[in-house]
């Protein structure tokens, strides 16, 4: 009898665990350490660039597979706005935050471009019984418009950023942050390379 | 059911209820490292001159001083021995993105963290709310002195593992709402002048 009633106890604990720990979205932050979100020195264009990042897709929270059955959640471009300001801070000559480019600010500031990023994500993890992502990758592509609304060009980058669970155990969005940083040092040389087309 | 039975079951259940607790119980976690807003430092982005960031201050006290508590786990400061230290550091951090950050400028700000906490205990919601007083001095000269706070609310869940990280998480965009009131002051715009 004492043994049946183990099995059973044994059983619902295990459910219960399962149940607390599946079919959670974890919040995780893309944030990156921003001072590391530098690369070799670029020629800087004589020129200045808005930012476009709507309220609306700061508030858009995106959901992607992690391990053990659970889901993800994060906030790609409010965690990404500060990065991409840096990252396109390098390559312009100054950068502001507009709404589009019928922005006021486009003309009383003197901007050339406007550049719109959209930001995809991925994410995966090789393990059953944790969540952290082991695998992360950040997709960032930024259209860019003159002050007319004049298609220019769009640049694309893409980071990929792995943890292993002796690295994330303190952080469980490191591969998330490794995986921004990457994607956006890169986009910082693609604009350098774009940079024949902004002059 | 005889004794021995009886005590083995007992022993089972305060197995399984140690294993409950282990799994549920608080520890220390530290607030997200600061990010700055740009729309925080859009608003002092055009300030004529550069300022300095000068002494942040809390009493021991003061509620949410050196840690806030999430349903038995405590949220403590990554920086320094306490969250004014973490409010100077974020004001910082602001200035800096900004391009206004002159630790030499005659321009120096400075503050008392009055107010510093976050109820999680909601099953479906979660609010947290920080106040603090700032001091702007020119040359010496006060130019301001105001207390700034800010409310902010989120939706939670009664699972500890989803609502405990999720408050964690939004400590920054507390701060960050807290120097928005303060950038956005036309006074305090007029004393950075």
């Amino acid at each position: 009898m004492m043994n049946q009633f183990k099995t059973w106890a044994g059983r619902l604990l295990s459910v219960a665990v399962v149940l607390m720990a599946t079919g959670c979205a974890h919040p995780i932050s893309l944030s990156p350490d921003f001072s590391k979100v530098t690369t070799a020195p670029v020629q800087k264009l004589e020129r200045k660039a808005g930012l476009v990042i709507t309220e609306q897709n700061r508030a858009r929270e995106v959901n992607t597979p992690g391990g053990g059955g659970d889901k993800l959640s994060y906030f790609p471009y409010r965690d990404l706005e500060v990065g991409l300001y840096q990252a396109l801070s390098q390559v312009f000559a100054d950068v502001s935050k507009v709404s589009g480019p019928q922005d006021p600010k486009v003309k009383s500031e003197g901007l050339s471009y406007v550049v719109t990023p959209t930001i995809n994500t991925t994410s995966w993890s090789d393990s059953p019984f944790t969540w952290p992502p082991t695998l992360f990758t950040v997709e960032l592509s930024c259209a860019i418009v003159d002050a007319q609304g004049q298609a220019v060009t769009v640049v694309r980058a893409q980071g990929e950023g792995r943890a292993e669970f002796s690295e994330f155990k303190s952080d469980f969005s490191l591969s998330a942050k490794r995986a921004s940083e990457d994607a956006l040092k890169k986009l910082i040389q693609a604009l350098a390379e774009a940079s024949a087309k902004l002059r | 059911m005889n004794f021995s039975t009886s005590l083995n079951l007992r022993g089972f259940s305060l197995a399984v209820a140690a294993s409950a607790v282990a799994l549920l119980s608080g520890c220390a976690i530290q607030a997200p490292t600061y990010t700055p807003s740009l729309d925080n430092s859009a608003l002092v982005k055009n300030a004529p001159k550069s300022v300095a960031v000068g002494a942040f201050t809390v009493t021991a006290s003061t509620v949410g001083a050196t840690s806030i508590g999430l349903r038995g786990s405590s949220l403590e400061s990554p920086v320094g021995k306490d969250y004014a230290a973490y409010l100077a550091e974020a004001l910082r951090k602001e200035l800096v993105l900004a391009g206004k950050l002159d630790e030499k400028s005659k321009i120096e700000i400075s503050g008392v963290l009055l107010k510093n906490d976050i109820s999680a205990g909601g099953f479906a919601t979660a609010s947290g709310e920080i106040e603090a007083r700032f001091i702007v001095k020119n040359d010496g000269q006060q130019r301001y002195d105001k207390v700034q706070r800010a409310y902010i609310g989120w939706e939670s869940s009664f699972v500890g593992a989803i609502a405990i990280p999720k408050a964690q998480q939004q400590y920054t965009a507390m701060v960050q709402k807290l120097l928005s009131e303060l950038f956005a002051d036309a006074e305090f715009q007029k004393a950075i002048r």
